[in-house]
């Protein structure tokens, strides 16, 4: 079973959002990000470290200013050189190109390893960092400390000479030159080309016949007016290249030494690599949980979730380039259901998505954005937004959801996380209303912490069910909001500045809000039409109550 | 008369690019090499590479064999590396692929033969090109070109050499009149307002196409293109826009499609990033002239100078002489040198 059991449920509930925002320096980091899963129960102490982690790079960055950002600029644009290591430990020759990305990696490896053994408090024993010096001076071998590769004089005595010999083989080659350029000029009063071509012009034959006789030209090729002379290869240059293939020969053993030995330690190269993958993720996440004020989950051993004033960090930042100001909910939830009601544009879903949000980004081993978070780790999250279709299966609104219950139901009996939102509301209210009873009455019985938000009235009165209702409108703002909504074209706006979002538990004998008439009055329904619907609505509850 | 003497010191990117292969690109990099070798000029070199040559990966024949002397600095591929004898040390990986392989910096540590090529976007050999910089360079060479699928080296750097020659056509004539409408081309003046290169830099985020409007506003037309889409292009247009602004190739269809529904080309520039992006004929060219189309470019390709070629690979040649003299004749103010000649002013 995935854990998430809609494929589009991180995308509904903002996770994709915020792992976007999930920062991370090198190659390593940006393959686990991408294969990040939720961590189960059996995985416990696993998130438990994540979260002390986090807690103590926090700790020791307040007392170190900058630490995060050392560290992460420490760390910055390394590559990923498993697949050169893998080969090396396959026995095969690497490149230089190859070798110049291990003696770099090395080289911030050492600088990592340093930092880490300067500020103790975060040297955790989950990330294992093998000593690299060794590699630094195998491929240092004249511990210049710069960054660069080259197959170096100092690897074997042997290739210093035969290189020194080749420069002086060159250097007489390049004085022969010069004195055959010298002999043409004097005796042709010809000067050859940049190329060493020597260009005789057609019209001067006599010229030709010296040059032949000098005996170091041949005639390679002749246009329309001129003959074109190449110089004759002498003998040093013969040795010359065979210089170059000597030397060829001899960095390729130096190669394949370097490989081996690369090789042969290659297990403890690849786990560094996987230590900085895993610290720049962690270092990832405590950036986001400074940037988004999050707390330290706690893990429980009740199959219950608390948010103490917790927030939905995109829309959070929405809100804030709007200017507004976002407000906290609480939410208490426990085995069985709890019943969301309140009023339209309430924020009812958003607090849905916050909690299914904060359970699995707590199943990721990040903090949370809440003031304080306790729950229990998931085997899944089960969300439904109640408006979707499915196109794929050719469903309608209430035929994708039947269909998705169906699923749900026969795993409600595990430890997991149901969140309906508006439940049956896309087919006719009172079969609606009888339908999300039953699954209500059933999902109350249930081992799974179920989450239903809803507009019909009496579901809530069900036993054993725990009743949450949104403040709603601010009483004593009703004409302010009404000025307002007449002077602006996106309403939206002004219902989040008067909407109280908070979350209440509801006594059975509350009245329940009429909130979408006050809310269709304050958006301007025309007055008679607004009369009428009080009016059927009073009927209605005469004839329940009869 | 040296080639190096042609290249001004402020200019410190040179593009050569061939206007055809063996136009004799590579024997005027290899001469700017060896001219170079004795200055007191670090040099860099990198290529522009080029899709759709896969025959490349396996002979290399296509990118210039160049002799690089120790000091020098390279922006190649791998593979590259991998055939040339030239022994160098490893700078940096730039994460700039290619089908031969990742873009590598290079120092040659010992001199000798190796092979160059390069990103195939403009902003690819930017990055390679400021890399070699960085790393010392004083100067950068970059094998560029001008076919139709490649970028626009000779607009990312500060001067150009245009190699040509006798493989362009048999008669010197029709070679001569070629080069020409190639000069002709790098000479579509640059835009100088303002706001409109402001514009195009935000048309490179959002679209292909779009029109510039009398305050300086832009219209991003909604096509995938200007190919094909010239009627579009034309009727997107207003009295009193201030251009079309063109992200990509402008062909003559584009433009004739354009003409048919409007006659604002007369008022309204058609600007383009840079004279490689415009494929017409010479005779294709003479008729907009003739209609007025108003024509202008981001950025403006230097020409240093135009090195010819009278020999063809095909086995004819053109008389040295009287090539070069015809030519200096079409092209006016812009030196020209023979390719293979040490003396260009014999």
């Amino acid at each position: 079973m995935n854990y998430f059991m809609n494929p589009d449920t991180p995308e509904q509930i903002g996770l994709n959002d915020f792992l976007t925002k999930l920062p991370v320096e090198t190659e390593y980091g940006r393959k686990r990000k991408e294969i990040l899963v939720p961590v189960g129960e059996e995985g416990r102490l696993i998130l438990e470290q994540s979260y002390q982690e986090i807690g103590k790079i926090m700790e020791e960055h307040d007392r170190h200013p900058g630490l995060i950002k050392e560290l992460r600029k420490l760390i910055h644009g390394q590559k990923n050189i498993r697949k050169s290591l893998e080969n090396s430990m396959d026995e095969q020759t690497l490149s230089d190109v190859e070798l110049f990305e291990i003696k770099k990696q090395a080289f911030a490896m050492e600088r990592v390893i340093g930092y880490l053994d300067r500020h103790k408090a975060v040297r955790f024993s989950s990330i294992t960092l093998h000593p690299v010096k060794w590699l630094i001076e195998l491929l240092d071998p004249e511990a210049t400390g710069i960054e660069t590769f080259y197959v170096y004089d100092e690897y074997d005595p042997k290739l210093k000479k035969l290189r020194s010999r080749k420069a002086k083989v060159k250097e007489q080659v390049l004085a022969e030159e010069k004195q055959k350029e010298k002999q043409v000029i004097e005796k042709l009063d010809v000067k050859p080309l940049w190329n060493k071509e020597v260009h005789i012009p057609k019209d001067q034959p006599e010229k030709q016949e010296k040059l032949q006789q000098m005996g170091m030209y041949l005639l390679a090729n002749e246009t329309k007016s001129h003959w074109i002379y190449r110089p004759i290869k002498h003998e040093l240059e013969e040795t010359l290249s065979g210089l170059f293939g000597e030397e060829e020969v001899l960095e390729q053993k130096i190669r394949e030494r370097l490989s081996h030995c690369i090789g042969e330690k290659g297990e403890e190269l690849l786990q560094n690599t996987e230590a900085l993958g895993y610290l720049d993720i962690l270092l990832g996440k405590v950036t986001v949980a400074i940037k988004y004020q999050c707390c330290e989950p706690e893990i429980i051993d009740k199959p219950m979730l608390r948010i103490t004033e917790g927030r939905h960090p995109g829309l959070e930042e929405k809100l804030k380039k709007e200017g507004l100001r976002y407000m906290p909910v609480d939410i208490e939830a426990s085995k069985g259901v709890t019943l969301i009601t309140g009023a339209n544009m309430g924020g009812k879903t958003m607090s849905l998505k916050m909690t299914a949000l904060m359970v699995s980004l707590a199943q990721l081993g990040f903090w949370v954005p809440a003031k304080e978070f306790s729950f229990q780790p998931m085997e899944y999250i089960y969300f439904s937004t109640g408006d979707q279709q499915s196109h794929e299966l050719g469903l309608s609104t209430f035929g994708a959801e039947v269909y998705g219950l169906k699923k749900v139901l026969k795993v409600a009996g595990k430890k997991g996380m149901i969140l309906l939102d508006e439940l049956a509301s896309g087919t006719n209210p009172k079969e609606g209303y009888g339908i999300s009873k039953a699954i209500v009455r059933h999902l109350s019985q249930e081992s799974a912490i179920s989450i239903v938000t809803t507009h019909y009235d009496g579901i809530g009165d069900l036993p054993e069910i725990r009743h949450l209702q949104v403040v709603g409108l601010r009483d004593g703002h009703l004409d302010e909001i009404k000025d307002e909504l007449e002077n602006v074209d996106d309403p939206s706006g002004v219902f989040e500045k008067f909407m109280d979002y908070r979350l209440k538990p509801k006594d059975r004998n509350d009245p329940v809000p009429r909130d979408a008439i006050r809310v269709a009055e304050l958006m301007g329904l025309p007055e008679n039409i607004l009369e009428n619907a009080r009016g059927y609505l009073a009927e209605n509850d005469r004839e329940k109550e009869e | 008369m040296m080639l190096r003497d042609l290249i001004p010191e402020n200019c410190r990117r040179i593009a050569v690019v061939g206007m055809a292969k063996n136009a004799g690109k590579t024997v005027v990099l290899n001469r700017l090499i060896a001219e170079m070798a004795g200055s007191k000029e670090v040099l860099g070199i990198t290529s522009t590479g080029r899709d759709g040559e896969e025959q490349d990966l396996v002979t290399l024949t296509e990118k210039p064999r160049i002799h690089v002397p120790a000091g020098t600095l390279l922006g190649t591929t791998e593979v590259c590396l991998e055939h040339g004898n030239a022994r160098v040390e490893i700078l940096e990986t730039t994460s700039e692929y290619t089908p031969m392989g990742q873009v590598v910096l290079v120092r040659v540590r010992q001199a000798g033969y190796i092979q160059i090529a390069g990103p195939d976007t403009n902003k690819g050999v930017l990055r390679i090109a400021r890399a070699l910089e960085r790393n010392g360079a004083s100067k950068v060479l970059v094998d560029g070109a001008i076919d139709r699928k490649a970028s626009a080296s000779p607009a990312i750097t500060d001067g150009c050499i245009l190699a040509t020659g006798a493989v362009l056509h048999r008669d010197p004539e029709v070679a001569v009149e070629m080069t020409r409408h190639q000069v002709e081309m790098f000479s579509i003046p640059e835009t100088q307002d303002a706001a409109v290169r402001q514009q195009w830099n935000r048309l490179l985020e959002r679209g292909n196409v779009g029109v510039v409007g009398r305050n300086g506003e832009m219209r991003v037309i909604p096509v995938a293109s200007a190919i094909n889409n010239g009627r579009d292009l034309g009727n997107a247009l207003k009295k009193e826009d201030r251009c079309l602004l063109i992200n990509g190739s402008l062909t003559a269809k584009t433009v004739k499609e354009l003409t048919q529904v409007t006659s604002l080309y007369k008022e309204i520039p058609v600007i383009v990033s840079d004279a490689t992006k415009v494929f017409i004929t010479e005779k294709e060219w003479k008729i907009w002239k003739h209609m007025g189309i108003l024509l202008q470019v981001i950025y403006s390709v230097k020409l240093l100078a135009v090195a010819i070629n009278p020999l063809s690979p095909e086995g004819y040649e053109f008389d040295k002489k009287s090539f070069k003299k015809k030519m200096q004749q079409a092209l006016g103010e812009i030196p020209v040198v023979d390719a293979m000649e040490e003396g260009g002013l014999d």
